[in-house]
C-alpha cells in the first residue's frame, strides 16, 4: 500500500513538473508570437508614417478618400445650401456613400429615387447611369465626370 | 500646437471628473498605482460625461462646449470641495512618489537577467501603447462602422447639438450612443471637426485596459509576471487594431474587463470600492454597446453565486452592486431610446405573437422564403466558434492555454476564488451559443464579422484568469 502511495506521489509529481515545463515552452513559445506581431505592428507604422504623418487632417482625408473624390466632396459641400437637404448619390465607384455620408453632415444622405430628395451627386457614372433620365436637372459642375443635379419634379 | 493644447484641455474634463468620483468613492486612501488611477479616472469620467450630455439631450438642452463645461466644471468643483471639506486624499503623494521612484529603481530583483527581461517588457508594452496612439491619431476615420455609424452620429452631434435627429436615430437603430458622444465632445472641445484626433478617446481605453490589467495581476504575483502577461494582452492583434478603429468594440472590451477585474478583486480583499469601481464600469458599459447589458447581468449573476457561496449574508451587496450599475446606466437603461426598452417590446412582441399563433389554426401560416442554409443547431454552433477561437491569428495561443490551465489547474480553480472567473467565462460562451442560434445572426457567425469582436470582449478576462492560475498559490 505505501509503496502504491509513493508510486503515485512520484507519478504526480513528474506530471506536474513535465505540466510546469510545458507551460513554460508555451508562454515562450507564444511570447514569440507576441514579437512576431509586434514587428507587423512596426511595418504598419511605417505605412502609416509615409502615407499620414506631417499632414493636414485636410490632406489625410484626400489620401484616405481619395484626390478626385475628395475635392469632388469639398465641391459639394460648398455648393449644397447651408441648411440641411437630402441627397442622393450615383458612382461607379463601390460604397462612395459612405465618405459622402460623413463629411456632408448636417445633409443627410438618401436614395435618390425618393421624392424627398432635392439633390443628386454625381461622380464617374458607367455609361447606364449617366444616360439614365433622373427627374433632376444640371445643378453645378466640377467637371464632366463629376456634377451636381437638383430635383425639378 | 494649440489643437494639442486644447485636446489637452478637453481630455482633462473627463479625467478631472472620473479623479473626483474615484476618490470619493475611495475616501481613505486608495492603495491602487497612478497609472491605475488614472485609467479609472478616464474610463468613469468620459462614461459619466457621455451620459451626462446624453441625459442633458433627453431634456432638449442643445449640446455645445458652453452647456457642458460649465455643468461639468461646477460638479468638479463641488465635488472637489466635498473632498476637501472631509479630509478625504485628492491626491496621494506617496503613491505618486513610488511610482516614479519604481520606475528608475528596480528592485526585489532575484538576477540581473529578471531585470533585463523586465525592462525588455516595460519597452515592448510602452512601444506598443505608443504604436496604438500613432495609429489613431495619424489617419481620419477609414472604416466601415466609423464611416457608415458612428463617426457620423459623433459628426451630427457636433453640428447640430443634437442627439437626436432624424439621421442620427436611423443610423444608431437600437445602439447605445457613448460611443459618438465621447467623439462629439473632443470635437467640441477643439471647436473643429478633426476625426483623426477624436479617435483618441480609443488608444486612451486601450492603455486603461492595459494599466488596469496589469495592475489586477501585480496585485497577485511579482513585477516579472505581470508584466509577461501584459506584454502578452499588448500582443493580441485584433485588441491592438480596434484601438486604432472607432469601433465601439476596444471599449465595451474595456469596461466589460476592467469591471470583472474589480470585481474579482473585491471577492478576494471585500474592500467596498473595488465593488463599486466595477459596478461603475459595467453599469457604463451598459452605454457603449447593446450587448453591455447581457454582459453586464453576467457579471450580476457571478456575484450573486459568489454571495451564495461564499457569504449569504452578505447578499445585500449585490443590491448596492445593481443599484449603482442601474443608477449609473438610467438614462439609457430607462430612458425612451434604450436598449432594455426595445429588448422587453422585442419578446412582449415575440411572446403576443406566440400566443396568437398558437391560438390560430396551422392553415393561417403563410410559407416562408426558402433558407440560404439550414437553421444552425448547437453543435454547428460549437464547431463553428471553435473554428474561430483554435484557427485564427487573431488569439494567438490564447483560447489553448486556457483551456490547457482549465485541464491542469482544475482543483486549484475550483477551490478558488478563480472559480468565479471561469464561470464568467463558461457564461460569457453560453450567451454566444445563445445569440448565434438566432438564424439571423448566425450568418455574423459564419462570415466572421462579428464573432471575433464579440471574442474581444472576453478575451483580457480569459487572459487574467490564465495569469492568475499559472502564479497559483494559497492567498486565494
Amino acid at each position: 500500500m505505501k509503496k502504491s502511495d509513493d508510486y503515485q506521489k512520484i507519478l504526480f509529481s513528474s506530471l506536474n513538473e513535465t505540466a510546469r515545463k510545458t507551460f513554460i515552452l508555451t508562454i515562450i513559445l507564444w511570447s514569440l508570437l507576441a514579437l512576431n506581431t509586434d514587428y507587423n505592428y512596426f511595418n504598419i507604422f511605417k505605412d502609416n508614417l509615409a502615407k499620414y504623418f506631417g499632414k493636414s487632417i485636410e490632406k489625410k482625408r484626400e489620401i484616405a478618400y481619395g484626390k478626385e473624390y475628395y475635392d469632388f466632396l469639398v465641391f459639394a459641400k460648398e455648393k449644397l445650401p447651408k441648411e440641411p437637404v437630402k441627397f442622393g448619390l450615383i458612382s461607379s465607384y463601390y460604397a462612395p456613400h459612405l465618405q459622402a455620408r460623413i463629411y456632408l453632415v448636417p445633409h443627410i444622405i438618401s436614395d435618390h429615387k425618393k421624392k424627398d430628395v432635392s439633390y443628386l451627386l454625381v461622380f464617374k457614372p458607367t455609361q447606364e447611369q449617366s444616360t439614365e433620365r433622373y427627374d433632376f436637372s444640371p445643378f453645378a459642375k466640377l467637371d464632366n465626370n463629376r456634377y451636381i443635379m437638383k430635383r425639378t419634379k | 500646437m494649440i489643437l494639442l493644447i486644447k485636446l489637452m484641455f478637453t481630455l482633462a474634463v473627463p479625467i478631472l471628473l472620473g479623479y473626483c468620483v474615484i476618490a470619493l468613492i475611495s475616501k481613505t486612501k486608495l492603495r491602487i498605482s497612478c497609472l491605475e488611477r488614472f485609467s479609472l479616472s478616464w474610463g468613469a469620467g468620459i462614461g459619466l460625461l457621455g451620459l451626462g450630455m446624453f441625459t442633458m439631450s433627453l431634456l432638449g438642452i442643445s449640446l455645445n462646449l458652453p452647456t457642458i463645461l460649465i455643468p461639468s466644471l461646477i460638479v468638479i468643483i463641488i465635488l472637489a470641495f466635498y473632498l476637501l471639506a472631509n479630509r478625504i486624499p485628492i491626491f496621494d503623494m506617496a503613491a505618486i512618489l513610488k511610482f516614479f521612484i519604481s520606475i528608475v529603481r528596480i528592485k526585489n530583483i532575484k538576477s540581473r537577467w529578471q531585470a533585463i527581461a523586465e525592462i525588455i517588457l516595460i519597452l515592448l508594452i510602452a512601444l506598443t501603447i505608443a504604436h496604438v496612439f500613432f495609429d489613431a491619431l495619424v489617419k481620419p476615420l477609414l472604416n466601415f462602422d466609423d464611416l457608415w455609424r458612428q463617426g457620423c452620429i459623433a459628426k451630427i452631434i457636433f453640428s447640430t447639438g443634437k442627439v437626436f435627429t432624424e439621421q442620427s436615430v436611423e443610423l444608431a437603430g437600437p445602439h447605445p450612443y457613448l460611443n459618438p458622444l465621447s467623439q462629439a465632445w473632443i470635437y467640441m472641445g477643439l471647436g473643429v471637426w478633426n476625426d483623426a484626433l477624436g479617435k483618441i478617446i480609443f488608444p486612451l481605453c486601450f492603455a486603461s485596459l492595459v494599466f488596469i490589467f496589469y495592475g489586477g495581476v501585480r496585485r497577485y504575483t511579482g513585477r516579472f509576471h505581470a508584466l509577461l502577461f501584459t506584454y502578452l494582452l499588448t500582443a493580441l492583434p485584433l485588441i491592438v487594431y480596434h484601438a486604432g478603429t472607432a469601433y465601439s468594440d476596444l471599449m465595451q472590451t474595456f469596461y466589460y474587463s476592467a469591471g470583472i477585474i474589480y470585481l474579482f478583486h473585491w471577492m478576494n480583499s471585500r474592500n467596498d470600492p473595488d465593488l463599486y469601481f466595477s459596478a461603475i464600469l459595467l453599469g457604463i458599459g451598459n452605454f457603449v454597446k447593446q450587448t453591455g447589458i447581457p454582459l453586464w447581468l453576467i457579471a450580476t449573476v457571478v456575484l450573486i453565486i459568489f454571495l451564495l457561496i461564499e457569504d449569504k449574508r452578505k447578499l445585500k451587496q449585490s443590491g448596492s452592486f445593481i443599484l449603482i450599475s442601474t443608477i449609473i446606466s438610467s438614462p439609457w437603461l430607462l430612458g425612451p431610446k434604450s436598449s432594455l426598452v426595445s429588448y422587453l417590446r422585442l419578446y412582449s412582441g415575440k411572446l403576443l405573437s406566440l400566443v396568437t399563433t398558437s391560438a390560430n389554426t396551422a392553415s393561417t401560416i403563410q410559407p416562408s422564403e426558402p433558407l440560404a442554409y439550414p437553421p444552425p443547431t448547437i453543435m454547428d454552433i460549437l464547431i463553428q466558434l471553435s473554428k474561430r477561437m483554435f484557427t485564427y491569428a487573431d488569439w494567438q495561443l490564447l483560447w489553448f492555454v486556457l483551456i490547457a490551465v482549465i485541464v491542469v489547474k482544475w482543483q486549484k480553480i475550483i477551490v478558488s476564488k478563480l472559480k468565479y472567473l471561469l464561470i464568467s467565462i463558461i457564461l460569457f460562451f453560453a450567451m454566444m451559443v445563445y445569440i448565434f442560434s438566432s438564424y439571423g445572426i448566425y450568418r455574423f457567425l459564419l462570415d466572421g464579422t462579428l464573432v471575433h469582436r464579440a471574442m474581444m470582449w472576453q478575451a483580457p478576462v480569459a487572459l487574467y484568469l490564465i495569469a492568475i492560475a499559472l502564479l497559483y498559490d494559497d492567498r486565494f
